[in-house]
């Protein structure tokens, strides 16, 4: 009995000993708790990294179709696609088709759609940005260092706000008192509910408070952009020119480009610089030879903000190269080309850079075509930088948009600011064309004669004209399209070809010309949205049918 | 009456020991290996359907390997986990439970209600099943050798869907393209007539024509009608379903094992060899186990024994099953238009071959919907998936006694490591261009220590056992995955061959749960039982202050029977009445760290450290709670009559549910514990012993349930949680049907039609507001409530018939009522993209003003809102498995040696009746269905040797 109650004392203490409460105190491996990451400045530098890497790097906003939703870039292109100035030649693998036919919003209670994506996205970048901000008085380390990455979480905001407002409501002039989208500024607890739809003037007013705090910040803290990704004054200024653009505000819009054009070390793209090498593609073969651009790397002289993509981190075929370089046997651009529009290619003259930018009319029309890059009209412009290790840095922001806002702005400002208008102009088209200061000698007026086809007749049709040439694929041409309200159109004929769209969108009785608050170019919100916002009802959804 | 009969002596194995089937207070029900024996089955899971009442089963997949999901007594949580503990040997098991070889096992006990469960405390709400293998049951000093062999074949289970011929595809195709140049695109009638044939061909026919699958030019093609003219042939005729299957997978099992006992000692090893061919090409199953077993009593006060299970298993899968993705050929292969060819064809419409091989198309100008630049049955070669793994589960004990004290330690330790492979080729698919090579490799390892001392006396009448006890259990989880593309070569299985590091991590998760018990067991008379237990239990999921819960349960019976006033009914047997009360705990929530904010650290930018928020805090999340009662009736009449009849309440609160949130605040939701939901019913079991002559014996068994489910009360301000076609609302079945209402199709534009009302303020319907629309969004607002998955009654229906040395054993399966969703029919439809095929019921498309039908106009870019035309009956009738054995004359048998002999043939799944052919009734306990690996029916020849 000794030697039992001996032994089982023994177990028992084992059994004391094994309640092992260090076991009990447990943590994920490869996440950290929100208090570590919000305790000081360079803990939440990491947390403002994770919303730049969330602009290129994540593709798991959607369960399936994540191949068109690439962060930023998707949201681009989308826009592109539904404009006038690029041409999806096929169905493909699916990608961005839906937009370039407007059939993606039908797909709004899907949660595999674009839709769903936009909102999304941008929204959880609003819920990172509004934790970075929350910290902004408590956080410690060097003040100006906290004060720089908050600056970069205001412009984030505003960032994510000025997409999300131009995704989901018409422009906004003469749709002010419109339903906007839900305005968060806090960070998102437990207790959090999900808020109303306001007014697009309510989410304007946003976007300029938080402008305007980085930009303040920016000044404050005087530390340099450490990383093409981060956004910096110059950055920030140039997305409140662009904000400024789409309220009218022309002044504002004219000095906050000109703030952005002083970036010190950055300059436009020399006449060399812009110059294209086209990539090649073997029909036979499906060999194919990637050329030379300068919008896959951020050390371009003209890059403003954009994304470095290391090979490790490239999304590969879920990417906006993937989908644009059509020289290759593999990827998606190969199956379906984006191609400009004729009409805009034939605008450039010969002695412009930019006629290399894509191919002319080379006896391929997409009816003959089948598959690579060898089609009439197809894009060089964005090409991998190294297909192989699917690498090519994202441009989000280059210098010459803010000479093409400035000289926007400068010539709807009046006669008196014209010349200078023209100047800035050519500061563009000099490294552009050769001939370019005879091409606008004699342009003035600051009124726009034409929507999508006509004869430049003002300068600031030139103006446009130039925006849309340089711009292209860059600056989400349905944007412009909806704050410029003019409408736009996809039928047109142009050296006796008819257009090249492959969807003229002859459905509608209006093709000829699309009215500018055309709904079906905007975004219904996700129904996922409104089961679970107790503010948002059916009844605030955008319109289903053009009225 | 004879107080003993047979049913009297079955033991049951329950929570930490064993009892008899009549004394106990809960609701167990065991299944006895005999009744799974000849099953063809690798993941024990497969093998309850239909075999305990109160069970729902999925059906699985048929991925050789693979198991299936099981539901005790409803659905008691809504984003916590609903799946029962699986216990074996006594130890919460943690291992795969495709390890275990079926033949190993000597029965599994189902524990419904929380007298049987509460011991398993903080994770025992969703039910338990033990399962416990063959104990080394020796007899005397003399061996015993069992040697066994299965070989069988497989098919599909489930036939597919009816979908359109060639000839109906193209015809089908022509309409919906003139539909689009009519309807959407406004052409006249007469000038779109024109036109339809060349958007046809753009459309679906590829560059020049060659998916044009007839020996006529397309401009010849169709008729005035849309219809293909009669002298068309077709000059080829390929299923892609038909060559993604395989044509006669064989099943293979063979197992031997010994075991024998000495004085003091018992012994048993088994070895077992399983290979199992796919349904589909390529995929299949191998496995070797080896199981060692021993248990010695050195001293009259100590016992000792261990036991070891080792099982190897290699799996070749299917990548992407499930989902919508084209390497998935059950989604790939199955939506494939019909014209086009799997192998490349020549004009004349035979195929090429090259090295006298068929040569794939990999087909560039496909549509879309059509795997355009892919093929993937080729891609079932090409690509390749697997994983090995290592199982190791060992079980060991010591035990002391003294004068009825007795002291057991039980340790049990789970291990697994496993290596899996995906290799993406890259020639065509998903890595075309580069390839991609992914390898991730997990260890696991879980233990669980008790230490248990329990106290057995009997004074007078009186019989007491109590046993009180402390319990540690501990899982940690290491994971490395890695990734590279850039392969010259095809046919590599190594990291080091590509040239690009596309992906190296590592995690690790950990989780702990510290735990005191005890039970009391007291009985009088052999006529009234008592049990108690408690159970108090910490989970490292929870924050330190919500961590401890307390479990436990009541029971009681009264052998009726045994009363004075019923000892001289010669006809009762048997009659006891029972009731039980508990509280169970449930822990298991998607995350181990679901009251923590956290931040994702794998999102850098560039070179530096980047982080995204991915949860909300919420430090109050703790249990949720589970109180089950149980009553029921347990009977045997005549000798001849056995039945359970049990009535259930389960009542779930502080339930552990994903908060839903806006999605513009960012986050999917949070956990919280809000909410309440109940299930009841009945479970009836009911046998007859027919026939018992000597040479005759038939036993019939009925089993039936039923299931109420209701959501009592969701959060403060009782929303709703939509989801998709679901909803989650306050007084109605978890996850009923939300969707818009069809209406029918308008006779004269041949619109999808829907049913739409007014609402209240609180978005409710105003009553006699409803109305018709053609407008989608409108619809899309105005949804019903349509009904569940959940079946009226659903169980089973089992014979078994011996006659001399025949045996045949029939088991049927059934459920009635319930709906699903059958989101595959849903695409066959309305296909998302053009190059899918149709079923066959959209030939019953509108196609002229006053036609009525229910299916509407088509188009190529055919949307309509969900409706209830895609809810089907769930009802079916699954004859689940046919067995006949015959088992040689034992006097024969002796002079050779030979202790018994068996041979038998079994089907299983051999047939199911469903409401819509292709079907899987049983693909999801939600009513969905997905593109999964469709289920195997087996046909298999076995024979059992004992000497």
């Amino acid at each position: 009995m000794k030697k039992f109650s001996y032994i089982l004392f023994c177990l028992a203490a084992c059994a004391g000993l094994s309640g092992c409460g260090d076991l009990m105190e447990t943590a994920p491996s490869n996440e950290v708790d929100k208090s570590l990451i919000l305790k000081d400045v360079n803990a939440v530098k990491v947390a403002m990294n994770g919303v730049y890497s969330t602009m290129y790097n994540r593709i798991d906003f959607v369960t399936a179709n994540a191949h068109q939703c690439f962060g930023n870039m998707a949201v681009t292109l989308c826009a592109e696609v539904m404009g006038d100035d690029m041409i999806q030649t096929a169905q493909g693998p699916g990608w961005f088709w839906k937009d370039y036919n407007y059939e993606a919003r039908v797909r709004y209670t899907s949660k595999i759609w674009r839709s769903y994506f936009t909102w999304k996205y941008f929204y959880e970048i609003i819920s990172n940005v509004n934790y970075i901000l929350s910290v902004e008085h408590t956080a410690t380390g060097d003040e100006n260092e906290l004060k720089c990455v908050m600056a970069q979480a205001y412009a984030a905001r505003a960032f994510a706000y000025f997409m999300l407002i131009q995704s989901f409501q018409q422009t906004y002039k003469k749709h002010e008192t419109w339903p906007g989208v839900p305005v968060y500024t806090e960070p998102t607890t437990s207790a959090s509910k999900g808020k109303g739809r306001g007014t697009v003037e309510q989410v304007y007013t946003q976007i300029n408070d938080d402008l305007t705090a980085a930009l303040t910040r920016f000044e404050e803290c005087g530390i340099a952009q450490e990383h093409i990704s981060n956004l910096d004054y110059y950055a920030t200024s140039l997305l409140k020119a662009r904000v400024a653009l789409v309220q009218n505000d022309w002044p504002a819009a004219a000095e906050a480009a000109a703030e952005a054009m002083k970036k010190p070390g950055r300059s436009l793209l020399s006449m060399t610089d812009a110059t294209v090498v086209k990539g090649t593609f073997d029909d036979a073969t499906k060999n194919w030879t990637t050329g030379k651009t300068p919008f896959n790397s951020v050390a371009s002289s003209s890059v403003l903000w954009g994304a470095e993509m290391l090979s490790e981190q490239s999304t590969v075929y879920a990417s906006f190269f993937s989908n644009m370089d059509a020289c290759t046997d593999v990827y998606y651009a190969a199956e379906t080309p984006k191609c400009i529009s004729n009409w805009l290619y034939a605008q450039i003259p010969d002695t412009d850079v930019r006629k290399g930018w894509w191919n002319g009319n080379i006896g391929i029309p997409a009816e003959d075509w089948s598959y690579g890059a060898n089609i009439n009209y197809n894009q060089h412009k964005f090409q991998w930088a190294d297909q192989k290790a699917h690498k090519g840095d994202y441009i989000f922001m280059r210098l010459e948009e803010a000479y093409l806002i400035r000289a926007e702005a400068l010539c709807r400002m009046g006669a008196e600011y014209e010349d200078e208008a023209r100047s800035t102009l050519l500061e563009l088209g000099s490294r552009r064309d050769t001939e370019y200061a005879k091409r606008i000698e004699s342009l003035t007026g600051g009124t726009q004669t034409f929507a999508t086809t006509g004869i430049v007749k003002t300068l600031l049709d030139e103006i446009i004209l130039q925006r849309r040439i340089e711009l292209w694929g860059e600056a989400g041409r349905i944007f412009d399209i909806l704050r410029l309200a003019k409408g736009w159109t996809r039928y047109w004929e142009v050296n006796g070809e008819k257009s090249n769209h492959t969807n003229y969108l002859s459905k509608y009785s209006e093709y000829l010309s699309f009215p500018s608050d055309y709904l079906e170019c905007i975004m219904m919100i996700p129904q996922a949205e409104i089961d679970n916002n107790p503010n948002i009802t059916a009844a605030d959804q955008n319109p289903y049918v053009q009225s | 009456m004879a107080a003993d009969n047979k049913v009297l002596d079955e033991v049951i194995v329950v929570a930490y020991g064993t009892t008899k089937k009549e004394t106990f207070t809960g609701s167990a029900e065991i299944v006895t290996a005999e009744k799974l024996k000849d099953r063809p089955v690798t993941d024990v899971t497969k093998m309850l359907d239909g075999q305990v009442a109160g069970v729902m089963s999925t059906s699985g997949g048929g991925q050789p390997g693979s198991g299936a999901e099981l539901r005790i007594r409803g659905f008691g949580s809504i984003n916590a986990s609903n799946s029962p503990l699986l216990v074996v040997d006594g130890v919460p098991f943690d291992g795969d439970l495709n390890s275990i070889n079926s033949s190993d096992i000597e029965s599994m006990s189902v524990l419904k209600d929380a007298s049987a469960g509460a011991l398993y405390g903080a994770r025992g709400a969703n039910g338990v099943i033990l399962i416990t293998t063959k104990q080394n049951a020796g007899r005397g000093e003399a061996l015993s050798v069992h040697l066994s062999a299965k070989v069988g074949v497989s098919s599909r289970a489930i036939p597919s869907y009816n979908t359109m011929s060639a000839r109906e595809y193209m015809e089908h195709m022509y309409l919906a393209c003139y539909n689009d140049l009519v309807y959407t695109e406004g052409y006249l009638p007469s000038v779109a007539a024109g036109m339809t044939t060349s958007r046809l061909a753009r459309q679906i026919l590829g560059t020049d024509n060659i998916y044009n699958i007839y020996d006529k030019e397309i401009g010849q093609l169709f008729d005035a009608n849309g219809k293909i003219v009669k002298d068309a042939r077709q000059k080829y005729n390929e299923s892609w379903l038909d060559e993604a299957e395989a044509k006669c997978p064989v099943r293979q099992e063979y197992q031997v094992s010994v075991n024998g006992s000495g004085k003091n000692s018992r012994y048993l090893a088994s070895l077992s060899y399983l290979n199992e061919e796919g349904t589909l090409k390529t995929t299949g199953f191998e496995r070797y186990t080896v199981r060692v077993g021993a248990d010695f009593s050195p001293k009259k006060w100590l016992d000792f024994g261990a036991n070891v299970n080792y099982a190897h298993t290699d799996s070749e899968f299917l990548g992407s099953e499930g989902t919508a993705n084209n390497t998935n050929v059950w989604y790939s292969a199955m939506l494939m238009a019909p014209i086009y060819p799997v192998y490349k064809k020549n004009p004349d419409g035979s195929t090429v071959y090259e090295d006298d091989k068929k040569v794939f198309d990999y087909g560039s100008s496909r549509p879309a919907g059509a795997q355009n630049n892919r093929n993937s049955v080729a891609t079932l070669f090409d690509d390749d998936y697997y994983t090995l793994t290592d199982n190791v589960s060992t079980r060991a004990y010591v035990g002391f006694n003294w004068n009825g004290l007795k002291f057991t330690s039980n340790i049990g330790v789970d291990n697994v490591n496993a290596y899996e492979t995906t290799n993406y080729n890259p020639f065509s698919g998903n890595a075309a261009g580069t390839g991609r090579l992914t390898k991730e490799s997990s260890r696991m390892m879980s233990y669980t220590w008790n230490q248990l001392l329990s106290y057995k006396t009997q004074i007078g009448r009186h019989n007491i056992d109590a046993m009180a006890g402390h319990e540690f259990y501990n899982y940690n989880m290491r994971y490395i995955i890695a990734e590279r593309t850039g392969f010259p070569f095809a046919d590599y299985d190594d990291l080091g061959m590509g040239s690009t590091l596309a992906e190296a991590n590592s995690a690790s998760d950990n989780y702990s749960i510290n735990s005191y018990l005890c039970r009391v067991n007291y009985d009088f008379s052999d006529r009234y039982y008592f049990s108690a237990s408690f159970r108090m239990d910490a989970s490292s999921r929870f924050k330190k202050e919500n961590r401890w819960g307390a479990f436990w349960s009541v029971g009681a019976s009264w052998r009726i029977s045994q009363e004075k006033f019923l000892s001289d009914v010669s006809w009762i047997d048997n009659i006891t009445l029972k009731a039980s009360y508990g509280v169970q705990g449930n822990d298991n929530l998607g995350s181990y760290y679901a009251w923590q904010s956290l931040y994702d650290m794998n999102y850098p930018n560039a070179n530096q450290s980047g982080a995204v928020i991915n949860s909300i805090e919420n430090q109050d999340v703790t249990w949720e709670k589970n109180g089950n009662l149980n009553v029921g009736v347990e009977f045997r009449l005549f000798d001849r009559l056995t039945g359970t009849v049990e009535w259930y309440n389960r009542k779930t609160t502080d339930l552990l549910l994903e908060y839903p949130m806006a999605i513009s605040l960012g986050f999917p939701g949070y956990y919280a514990n809000v909410g309440s939901i109940v299930n009841r019913g009945f479970d009836i079991t009911l046998g007859a012993d027919i026939v018992t002559t000597r040479d005759w014996r038939w036993n019939v068994t009925v089993m039936g349930s039923t299931l109420k489910n209701k959501v009592l009360k969701l959060t403060d301000n009782g929303e709703d949680i939509v989801n998709g076609v679901y909803i989650i609302r306050e007084g109605q079945e978890i996850n009923t049907f939300y969707m818009s209402k069809s209406a029918g199709v308008d006779p004269t534009t041949g619109e999808q039609l829907y049913w739409a009302y007014e609402k209240n303020a609180d978005g409710s319907m105003k009553p006699g507001s409803e109305y018709v629309t053609n407008d989608a969004t409108v619809a899309a607002g105005c949804k019903y409530l349509q009904g569940s998955r959940i079946p009226d009654i659903y169980g089973s229906i089992s014979s078994s018939l011996k006659f001399r040395g025949f045996d045949l054993g029939l088991l049927f399966t059934y459920s009635l009522g319930g709906k699903i969703y059958d989101s595959i029919y849903n695409a066959m439809m309305e296909p998302s993209f053009v190059g899918q095929t149709y079923h066959r019921n959209a030939l019953r498309t509108w196609t002229a003003p006053g036609q009525r039908t229910d299916v509407p106009r088509t188009t190529t870019t055919a949307s309509t809102q969900i409706t209830d035309r895609y809810l089907v009956d769930a009802s079916y009738f699954a004859v689940k498995n046919i067995s006949l054995g015959y088992s040689l004359p034992k006097r024969l048998l002796g002079k050779v040696g030979i202790e018994s002999l068996r041979v038998y043939l079994a089907a299983d799944s051999p047939w199911i009746f469903t409401h819509l052919k292709g079907m899987n009734p049983q693909a999801s306990f939600t009513g969905s269905t997905s593109y999964s690996y469709t289920p195997n029916r087996t046909f298999t020849l076995g024979v059992d040797l004992k000497f």
